[in-house]
């Protein structure tokens, strides 16, 4: 198998993969788009909320600001801590206070707090709702690992696609991250997950077939 | 916010209430002059009216729970 | 109600370009031109922008009377 990146700008990546079979070029392309683990905040916990947008409303546009990724974390189903809401190992929380003073006043994804600045928002200029005078909210969000297969915003990419060459049997792929993980860390992880599942396969065999 | 309608509306005398008129923690609120009343306050009158000014429209003040919502 | 977060199909984030896409195609440029400036080059994207209309600021009206109604009761 051989690798050649194309073009590299700050999310899209471009690069052939050449001595590859469309089983493999596909795989790849499916586990970037639903099983690469990324953060994305799942839960919300809302302690004032007098805007003209309703709580759950507000924790779902939060769910889908993309979020950096720190790797470090433990997905959900896998931490040792085995709770709801998470422990430190397994979530990294953000929070939002704010009141607004003019008529009109926006509230960006700025200006959400990140505990650990590993997992923050990838754009400071999302707007999240819109309040008034004397509108205020306050809460506090954890953001989880979890995969595309599960919910969209956890989707890595905007873009994974690949043209396919038969004459020179090349696969020209075009990966375009979200922010939340670069793109080749991306690609490396899918390759990373394929092998695992491979693997995983294997020992469900269970030694079948070896004589 | 509020000061003292009693004198603009003589003809119903408001009822002496053991609350202040911004006190914590209770469940509904006069859209007119904003004075917090619990369900009980506002069961003493055959209906539903805020004691102090009389406007008959009145708000649910959100509770002061944490509400945990999915992101989903 | 306010611009979404992301093309509906894609997933692209496209929230942060909203304000500078409609201030722009207020202040005159082409829809074209400032689509393909904000990078959105995927028509699933580029429809995201044109067709939303940002109904919050109708709904903030409400709020907006009843908070002038209350500052103007002091």
């Amino acid at each position: 198998m051989d690798i050649k990146i194309l073009t590299r700008e700050p999310e899209t990546l471009r690069f052939i993969l050449s001595d590859a079979s469309t089983a493999f070029a596909n795989a790849l392309r499916r586990i970037m788009i639903s099983e690469v683990p990324i953060m994305a905040i799942d839960d919300v916990m809302v302690l004032e909320n007098n805007s003209v947008m309703y709580d759950e409303i507000l924790a779902h546009r939060l769910g889908l600001v993309p979020v950096t990724t720190d790797q470090s974390y433990n997905l959900p189903e896998e931490c040792s801590c085995k709770s709801e809401l998470g422990c430190e190992k397994c979530r990294a929380s953000l929070s939002l206070e704010i009141e607004a003073s003019e008529a009109s006043e926006v509230v960006y994804s700025s200006q959400l707090k990140p505990e650990n600045p590993d997992v923050r928002p990838v754009s400071d200029k999302i707007p999240i709702v819109k309040l008034t005078q004397g509108q205020r909210i306050k809460l506090e969000a954890y953001a989880r690992l979890g995969r595309g297969r599960v919910h969209a915003k956890w989707q890595p990419v905007s873009a994974a696609t690949y043209s396919y060459d038969p004459k020179t049997r090349t696969f020209n792929f075009l990966v375009e991250s979200t922010g939340t993980l670069p793109p080749e860390k991306l690609v490396l992880q899918a390759a990373r997950i394929i092998s695992q599942k491979t693997l995983g396969f294997e020992e469900g065999l269970g030694g079948i077939g070896q004589n | 916010m509020e000061a003292g309608p009693e004198e603009t509306q003589p003809e119903t005398a408001p009822p002496t209430l053991p609350v202040q008129r911004n006190p914590g923690g209770l469940f509904y609120e006069c859209i007119n002059c904003g004075s917090k009343l619990t369900a009980d306050q506002l069961a003493m009158t055959p209906e539903i009216k805020c004691p102090y000014c009389g406007y008959r429209i009145l708000r649910k003040v959100r509770p002061p729970i944490v509400k945990h919502v999915k992101a989903r | 109600m306010i611009i979404p977060v992301r093309c509906f199909t894609c997933g692209k984030l496209i929230g942060d370009k909203w304000e500078t896409f409609s201030q722009r195609v207020r202040a005159g440029d082409r829809a074209q031109k400032v689509l393909d400036e904000l990078g959105l080059r995927r028509y699933c994207c580029r429809r995201m922008m044109i067709t939303h209309v940002e109904i919050i600021d109708e709904f903030l009206r409400f709020s907006q009377v009843t908070a002038r109604r209350r500052s103007e009761i002091v």
